[in-house]
């Protein structure tokens, strides 16, 4: 940003403030050793110096002493309703941990994921009710083979005891009229 | 007290969520609201003697490992996975996110939860695979967060390991 004119620089600054709510943490190894900006917003509140930081800010838990480098956190809930995208990086002073107000981002992202994910669970809902309507055909046609078969063994008898009968009554015909 | 970060960790829509809310709060919702970013819990539990308080980080399902946001994993002390026994295809993004997240925070104790348990009648996972995963020496425990069933002994399960290490 050096390059970038003083009133440009400054408006960024002023625009960070006022819709980011930047708030800040610098842990040493005798623990807490400044902070501010917004904390409050992030329900972060009875800070102590010196004291350890994870006793009140659970998500930190593991993540000190963070060594060299640096780690970005995005999107971490912070108290119901507010997320916060997270940096902690380290400088000659210590570990300083950045907070900025991600809510509204992560709400839209939020309602975009569920429209998504909802569909797609639609779509994995229907799948099994199309295997399950496929397998159910399966079977019907499978039953319906197995009736059309009985079916022809059935008219199969009856044809052949028709033939018999017909033969019966034809030879009981014949010795009737032999008789007469 | 010991103090031991534990990650939740899934593709969308396994219950990771529904499973931290049984576990923490007794509470269950039929309703799906997916995550964004990370939501953080605290539970103390006993472990034998030790009293451990778990930090939960429910974190964003991934659809692939490599959707996985490794920066949420540092400082891992152990993690769950946790697949939908209904939809068989979250089994396999499990089996790959733990190669991923082995790879990123080395082999700490971890859990294979597949839960949805209530949804017999469409359980996809078949006992071969949940076989031959147990053979590899893993965990693997069936869950319900709707009913309850096995979460508290998941969770405990794990927190067991973590403490034995």
């Amino acid at each position: 940003m050096s390059d970038l004119p003083s009133p440009i620089i400054d408006f960024l600054l002023g625009l960070t403030d006022d819709t980011l709510s930047p708030a800040y943490l610098l842990v040493t190894d005798d623990g807490l050793t400044q902070w501010g900006g917004d904390l409050e917003s992030y329900g972060i509140t009875g800070l102590q110096e010196h004291m350890d930081v994870s006793d009140n800010i659970p998500f930190l838990i593991g993540l000190l002493p963070l060594g060299t480098g640096s780690v970005f956190l995005p999107n971490v809930q912070t108290k119901e309703g507010t997320f916060a995208d997270v940096y902690l990086f380290h400088r000659e002073q210590g570990t300083w941990i950045l907070l900025m107000d991600a809510t509204a981002t992560t709400n839209r992202q939020l309602n975009m994921q569920q429209k998504l994910y909802d569909s797609r669970l639609q779509v994995t809902d229907l799948e099994r009710e199309s295997d399950a309507l496929l397998k159910a055909n399966i079977t019907l046609e499978q039953l319906v083979r197995e009736r059309t078969m009985d079916l022809y063994q059935t008219i199969h008898q009856l044809q052949e005891q028709l033939t018999v009968r017909e033969r019966a009554e034809k030879e009981r015909k014949e010795r009737r009229s032999q008789a007469s | 007290m010991i103090q031991k970060k534990v990650c939740m960790l899934g593709t969308f829509a396994v219950g990771k969520t529904s499973l931290v809310r049984r576990f923490i709060e007794s509470i269950y919702s039929d309703k799906y609201h997916t995550t964004v970013g990370v939501k953080v819990d605290k539970k103390v539990v006993k472990a034998g003697e030790t009293e451990l308080t778990l930090v939960l980080w429910d974190i964003e399902g991934a659809e692939t490992e490599n959707d996985l946001r490794t920066s949420y994993l540092r400082g891992a002390g152990g993690y769950i996975l946790v697949a939908d026994g209904t939809r068989n295809d979250t089994l396999y993004t499990a089996l790959a996110i733990q190669a991923r997240t082995e790879e990123t925070v080395g082999k700490v104790p971890f859990l294979l939860l597949l839960n949805k348990a209530d949804l017999s009648e469409q359980w996809s996972v078949s006992e071969r695979e949940t076989d031959a995963l147990r053979e590899k020496g893993w965990d693997v425990i069936i869950t319900s967060a709707k009913t309850g069933s096995s979460v508290e002994g998941a969770f405990q399960t794990l927190a067991n390991k973590m403490v034995e290490v």
